[in-house]
Order: C-alpha cells, then structure tokens, then sequence
C-alpha cells in the first residue's frame, strides 16, 4: 500500500518536474525566438531618438512607449535581448572552453600541472563571481570586451572542477584501457574517449552559467560598467527607465520581465539536462 | 627457442603504496608463434599486472622495476612511447575481462574498430570500412553494416565480447593477451566464445596468452599453461603434462578444486606481497611442507615440465 502510494508521489513529483523543465525549455527558445526574430519584425532603429515623444506611455506607434530621449523601448528591448544574451553566450562559451580544457587536461595529466591548476582555481573560487565580475570589469573599464571578460573569468573554475572529476573518473575506466591497448596516443584517449564520456555535466553547467552569466551583464550595464549607452542592454535600459519608474512603468517591467525570465529558463534548463544526463542520481 | 613471439624475463612489478606490494616477483617465460599458453592462479597471484605489463600498461602506482618484455625481439620496457604505441595494437594486443566495460558507450562499435586500423596505418577510408565489416564477419556477428553502426549498449555481451576480438585481431597481431575474456559471461556464451578465441588465432597464427581463474578452461584451450601463486611461476608445462602429473601441491589443490570430487578449500590464505617472502611462498598452507622450505625453491625439470618445489618433482 505505501508502496503504491509513494510510487504515486514519485510520479507526480516527476510530472511537475517534467513540467518545470518543459516551462524551461519553452523560456529560453521563446526568449531567443523573440530576440532573434524580433528585430527583422519590428523594424524601428533602437538609437533613433525623438524628443518630441519623449516618456511616453505604450502607444500604437510605440507598443512599450519611449525614454527619456524619445528611443522605442521595444526597439531597444528587442535589440538589447541580443547583445545581453549573446554576450552571456560568448563568455559562457570562452569560460566552457578555458575551464573545462583545464579540467580535462588536469585529471587526466594529473601531478603538477593538476596541482598548479587546481590552486589557481581555488583562488578564483575564493571570491564570490559576481564580485570577481565587478572587480574586473572595475579594473579594465566598461565595453563589450570587458564585460565578456569579467563574466567569463568568474565562471572558469566552476567548469575546470566539474570537468577535472569526470576526466579523474573516466580516466580510470576499463574502456580507457582498452584505448591504450590499441595504441591511441593520450591526445586521441582525450579527445576522443574522455571529453565526449564527460562532456554530459558540462553542458548542465552550461546552461545554469548562462543564467548567472545573464544576471551579471545586466548587472554590469545598470550599475554602468557593462555595455556602454546608447548602445541597448536590458541592465542598462533598465537603469535608464528606473527614473521614471511612474511615467512609464512598462519600461522597467519589461526589461526587468526579460532578465528574471532568461534567468529562470536557464536554471529550469539546466535541471532538465540534469535529468537527462542523470546528474546527482536519478530524482 | 627462435621463433619466439614473447619473450618475458625476470619481471617484476611493484605497486609504490605504503607498504610497496610486490605483485610480480621474477616472472619469466616464452611463447612461441601460434602458442596458446594459459596463465592460472587464484586472485591477486599476479596475473593480470602481469598480463598487463605484457603491454606496458602498468599504470602508478605500479611499475615495473626490472626485468625484460620482448615482443618479437623488440624490448617494450625501454621502448619510446611512439614505438610502444605502434606495438600496441599491432604486434600484440587485448581482451579485457568485462566486455559491458571496455567499449566506449558513446561511439558507435564500426568507429571503434576503425580506429585501430587508423592508428595504425590504414590510410584509407573504404579499405578500412571493407576491413571492419570483414572483420565483424569474422567474429560472427551477422548482418555486419547494421552492427557496425550499433553503439555498444544496443549489443548483448557475447556480442560485445565479440567486438573486443574483432578489435584485437585488427592488425593481426603476434600475440593477444585475454585477461579472464569470458569470466564477465554466461556459460553457453563462454563456450561459444572460446572457440572463437582458437579458431581465429588458429586462421591468423596469433600466440595467445590466456589468463584464466579456471582451470576448465585453460585446460579445453591451451597447449602450455603457467600457474601462479604469490607473483611467481610456481608451475609450468604443456597441459597434458601438467594436468595429468601435477608436480606442486598447490597445483594439485587447484586441480582438485576444478575436477576432483573432493572439494576441500585450501587452508589459509596467500602471502602479504608487500612484506619479504623467504622460501616458498606457498609453505605456510602447504600439508607437505619439509624443513628445506624455508630455502627459495627454482623452476627444475624438463622443457615439457618444470616445477619450484622442494617435496614434490616432475615425474
């Protein structure tokens, strides 16, 4: 009887699960969709100012109204979705590389090189990331370049660790072995039996890097360190709408609608992944 | 003996844990072309770290502190790790014991094999794709174009098996080294196995080197067989010999152990290789044990039939 009742648990505890990780899914291709395709659509430039219509209220001409300098906000939403999701995507995808090269190499090599790599990592896991972003992007100025930088550096040794224990754990597998029996070179047994058997948690690391990696370049371009104005980013376009938090509300809840959202999608996706690699024992 | 393909001398292995376990401690022997030696033993008397130091692959802790591996004529010990590579493989090869294991689960089983043909010089895509599906042929596993595209969770564990061999065979290897090949498999399926294992190295002259905890199955496969106890050879000969006269008293319990009717374990336990063993190492659980074993025993008799034994000699 309790068996069957906990069963019953179980599959609804999935089924919501399921749910999450579908409400996930659809977030973050929703998102990209309307950030990708938006602008073909809606073809207002996001710099164009009109001072004329300045804070304005949604109108027909402008769905999402105008700031302070008359720009569409849609324009600017749309358009700023792109540079802060594609400078999230660009330093995950250089903090994926950096890291879990390192970590590949580390575990597998082992000694020195490992040691080296690991304290190097422990010092930058020292410091939370969002600090060590403001840090850097403090350090070197604002600008695209930058705030790639200060996003991605923070995020290299989380992916160095994962990386590192499946490089350990693989490397000490039979079929490895079994590569070396054959004559593979240690680059071949790398590349070709350790990275893709390990590869799985790298992406569920991914996907939760791209939320927080949303979070601090939004973050960087309110407190103005990020992109710089006028180009748009929802950070900062949501600085630039706070002022006039009530002549225009829409203004900040949307962008700030945008931020939370992409962040949500990307954790929920990154659970989803979780699930299907089955990382942290089946739930 | 000239046509030797293997040639092992005075090898030993040590794992630098704390204590250092010596698990090999001057093993030497020969295999000639188209040999089927056995190797047998109970758990932990050296034969895998000796099965894989016959292809350098003894990782650290372990090491192999002296001795000789020639494959035919070419030292591995000293070799570069280029041309150890290149003997990989080729000039002598393996099978794993646990076939669920050894196989990458994400390649597909064509890709696998063909990789062993790349690594060692088959240029060509369409010689090697040919080569494969002849080769998944060979170790009879029908339907080879289809199979070829499997990936390893998809096939049964015979078939994997089966894969392995295909593996090891690629390059038609000199020798090939099975370590406890059908101990991970069903019985039926350990038959089938096993005779694909001597017909195979019978088409392609291959010497193999069969480690088994059974010694039912050295027994139906070999010509010569090596028993181990405590990383040394405590016995050697042709089956027959061996088989019909055991010479040492831990052949006989083991032989007991496999076919006799009287199926006593055998007291005690095997000695501590990380502590200095003086004398036999089998004396402390031996019943037939004299003053004279406390002295080191060598290998003594004829070609056919040598043993390390103080009491009992080869008849």
């Amino acid at each position: 009887m309790t068996v069957a009742v906990s069963s019953r648990t179980l599959a609804l505890r999935r089924l919501r699960r399921n749910r999450l990780s579908f409400l996930g899914v659809l977030l973050v291709v929703g998102i990209v969709a309307v950030v990708v395709v938006g602008p073909l659509l809606w073809r207002v430039d996001p710099l164009a100012t009109d001072l004329v219509h300045r804070l304005e209220g949604p109108t027909a001409a402008h769905p999402l109204g105008t700031d302070v300098q008359g720009r569409d906000l849609l324009a600017r939403v749309l358009y700023g979705g792109r540079v802060t999701l594609l400078i999230s995507v660009v330093s995950v995808m250089i903090a994926l590389t950096v890291g879990s090269g390192l970590g590949l190499v580390s575990g597998f090599v082992r000694g020195w090189f490992d040691v080296l790599v690991m304290r190097i990592v422990d010092i930058l896991l020292a410091f939370p990331p969002l600090l060590l972003a403001l840090v850097i992007a403090a350090a070197r100025g604002p600008g695209v370049g930058n705030t790639i930088l200060a996003v991605s550096v923070p995020a290299i040794p989380r992916f160095a660790r994962l990386m590192r224990s499946q490089s350990l754990a693989i490397t000490e597998r039979e079929y490895v072995l079994a590569a070396r029996a054959i004559g593979l070179s240690p680059s071949r047994v790398l590349f070709r039996h350790v990275l893709p058997n390990g590869i799985g948690p790298v992406t569920v690391q991914a996907s939760i890097a791209l939320g927080i990696a949303v979070l601090e370049v939004a973050g960087l371009g309110f407190i103005g360190l990020g992109v710089q104005p006028p180009a748009p980013e929802w950070g900062a376009i949501l600085v630039d709408s706070r002022t006039y938090l009530l002549q225009n509300p829409v203004a900040v809840l949307v962008p700030g609608a945008a931020i939370s959202l992409s962040i949500l999608g990307f954790n929920l996706l990154g659970d989803a992944l979780g699930d299907l690699f089955d990382v942290g024992g089946g739930r | 003996m000239t046509d030797a393909v293997l040639e092992v001398r005075d090898l030993h292995v040590e794992f630098a844990t704390d204590p250092p376990v010596r698990a090999v401690r001057g093993v030497g022997f020969t295999l000639a072309a188209g040999e089927r030696l056995g190797i047998v033993g109970e758990s932990g008397c050296g034969k895998s770290v000796t099965a894989t130091a016959l292809l350098g692959l003894v990782d650290p802790p372990g090491r192999i502190v002296e001795g000789s591996i020639r494959v035919r004529g070419k030292e591995l010990l000293s070799a570069a790790a280029a041309d150890l590579r290149a003997i990989r493989g080729s000039e002598i090869a393996m099978v794993f014991q646990d076939p669920m294991s050894s196989l990458n689960p994400v390649a597909r089983i064509g890709r696998q094999i063909e990789d062993v043909l790349t690594y060692h010089g088959w240029q060509d895509r369409g010689s090697r794709r040919r080569r494969v599906a002849e080769l998944l042929r060979l170790v009879g596993l029908p339907d080879p174009d289809r199979r070829a595209r499997a990936y390893p969770h998809e096939l049964s564990g015979g078939m994997r098996q089966r894969v392995m061999i295909a593996m090891a065979l690629a390059n038609e290897p000199a020798v090939l080294v099975a370590d406890e090949p059908t101990t991970a498999l069903d019985v039926t399926v350990e038959a089938q196995i096993l005779l694909l294992l001597e017909d195979l190295t019978a088409r392609t002259g291959a010497a193999i080197v069969l480690i088994s905890h059974d010694l039912r199955v050295v027994a139906e496969v070999c010509d010569r067989v090596l028993v181990f106890y405590a990383g040394r050879i405590v016995e050697e000969g042709s089956v027959d010999e061996v088989f019909a006269r055991p010479a040492h008293p831990y052949t006989r319990a083991l032989l007991e152990l496999a076919f006799g009717r009287d199926r006593r374990a055998i007291p005690g336990a095997p000695p501590d290789l990380s502590s200095m063993i003086t004398g036999c190492a089998y004396a402390p659980r031996c019943s037939r044990r004299i003053a004279a074993c406390s002295d080191d025993p060598v290998l003594e008799g004829r070609d056919s039939h040598r043993v390390a034994c103080w009491v009992g000699a080869v008849r």
